[in-house]
């Protein structure tokens, strides 16, 4: 701990709350594990429970509706996502003309490194 | 963004035994506030504010990588996008930018070193920012308690902020949230009584999350922690900041209270390079800058708005909201 002493902030202060610490999970019917910690959520779980899987069945509809594009996300780009593609795109542009004078210069060199046969004539 | 400091206003009595200073680690319940809060302290000219490390989750950068825990179990389905942050961190810091290239530099400096512990990263990581004190959240930490202890274990100097957030306006926020049900379904936050019908209901793991923090803070003295009331803090900033910056003991200059209001500076509060993404929640990193409003609370015995049955907040859950400052409604 700090050799400092804390000044005093009436504003921040520690709270304890109270001395209960146990879960309020069995309150709720949440099954408890043999060392006192609420059961924690698993496939076979899920599997076992029909009012689970009809749950999971409404929470994966939200899920992808939040996540599904919508005519007002579909297509729209974030500053951020603009500026890396106008990177990605610069990089493309770089590797194409790289790759066009790479090819430009084997197209030079290969009669020279592979002679037909009516060079060595 | 942050600068190195100048000067070594950074008081010298709270440093680790790494020679670096003590960092600051804020523990609170998913949708508490606690990127916007912790992003704003972050901005403070002598503190460094980490995305979302997740290490203290793993022994090793090995556990790290793979995402298993040594009983070869998942860590958890998000593991995968719950290593940007550090990914981003190791970017930033060791690569000087957030980048494609430098995501892949820190995965490649992970793979390297997969027999280091992950005290062995933090240790790298906050000397390297050092003389600034490192202030970092990873909501995670919360599903063990082993977590919590073995932050402490590395750390026993930390600073701990408790932050908290009205148990009602949390739970609509966890369950509006984008995969916020999801979240809740991982977590049981689930109400069984009802033999026909299964229901979310945040409300379980508001209380169970409080309850880790709170036992965890049993064991630290007084003088280690402090408690915020999420609203109360945004809601008068004025003087909620330079009596944070007291207690840490750092400058309330208006400078460095002025930094504080624009989270939005940090290198990490934006989306992140196509290989690391996020670092923190997605909905702070699209719009991390502060909006001053004010929050108000419901009272504690109205009916939540996600029953359908018009019952309110469970007597324990009002009665330990109580206890953190929460009384009637504003």
């Amino acid at each position: 701990m700090s050799k400092r002493k804390a000044k005093p902030a009436a504003l921040l202060v520690p709270l304890r709350a109270g001395s209960r610490r146990d879960s309020i999970a069995p309150e709720f019917g949440i099954p408890m594990t043999f060392d006192g910690m609420p059961m924690p959520m698993s496939i076979v779980r899920l599997q076992s429970d029909p009012r689970l899987i009809a749950l999971s069945i409404k929470v994966q509809a939200h899920v992808q509706m939040q996540f599904a594009p919508t005519p007002r996300n579909k297509g729209m780009e974030t500053e951020d996502d603009a500026t890396y593609r106008t990177k990605l795109e610069g990089w493309a542009d770089a590797l194409e003309i790289m790759l066009e004078e790479v090819l430009n210069e084997l197209d030079r060199i290969k009669p020279a490194r592979n002679p037909t046969a009516e060079d060595m004539v | 963004m942050n600068e190195p400091v100048t000067t070594l206003d950074v008081a010298d009595d709270t440093t680790t035994d790494y020679g670096f200073p003590d960092p600051i680690f804020v523990l609170a319940a998913p949708r508490s506030f606690s990127s916007l809060i912790t992003g704003m302290i972050g901005q403070h000219p002598e503190l460094y504010g980490m995305p979302e490390l997740n290490l203290f989750q793993c022994d090793t950068v090995a556990d790290f990588n793979s995402g298993l825990h040594a009983s070869g179990s998942v860590k958890s389905p998000f593991w995968s996008i719950m290593r940007h942050g550090l990914l981003r961190a190791i970017a930033q810091i060791h690569g000087g930018e957030q980048s494609p290239e430098s995501i892949r530099m820190a995965e490649r400096w992970l793979s390297l070193r997969e027999n280091w512990t992950s005290a062995d990263v933090l240790i790298d990581l906050f000397s390297a920012v050092g003389p600034r004190r490192v202030i970092e959240k990873s909501p995670a930490i919360l599903r063990e308690r082993a977590f919590l202890d073995k932050m402490i274990d590395i750390f026993p100097g930390a600073r701990i902020i408790h932050l908290v957030r009205h148990p009602v306006p949390q739970g609509k926020s966890s369950i509006a949230a984008k995969g916020g049900m999801a979240v809740l379904m991982s977590l049981n936050s689930i109400d069984y009584r009802d033999p026909n019908e299964a229901v979310l209901d945040p409300q379980i793991a508001w209380h169970d999350a409080q309850m880790q923090i709170l036992a965890f803070l049993d064991q630290l003295p007084d003088e280690q922690f402090i408690t915020i009331r999420g609203e109360d803090f945004l809601n008068d900033l004025d003087n909620h900041l330079p009596a944070l910056c007291d207690w840490l003991g750092i400058s309330r200059s208006p400078e460095a209270i002025a930094a504080m209001r624009h989270p939005e500076d940090s290198p990490y509060a934006c989306v992140g390079p196509a290989n690391a993404r996020l670092g923190n929640d997605p909905n702070f990193l699209s719009a991390p800058a502060l909006r001053e409003t004010h929050f108000k609370v419901p009272a504690l015995d109205a009916p939540v708005p996600w029953r359908t049955d018009g019952q309110a907040l469970h007597p324990r859950v009002q009665e330990l909201a109580r206890a953190l400052g929460y009384g009637d409604a504003t």
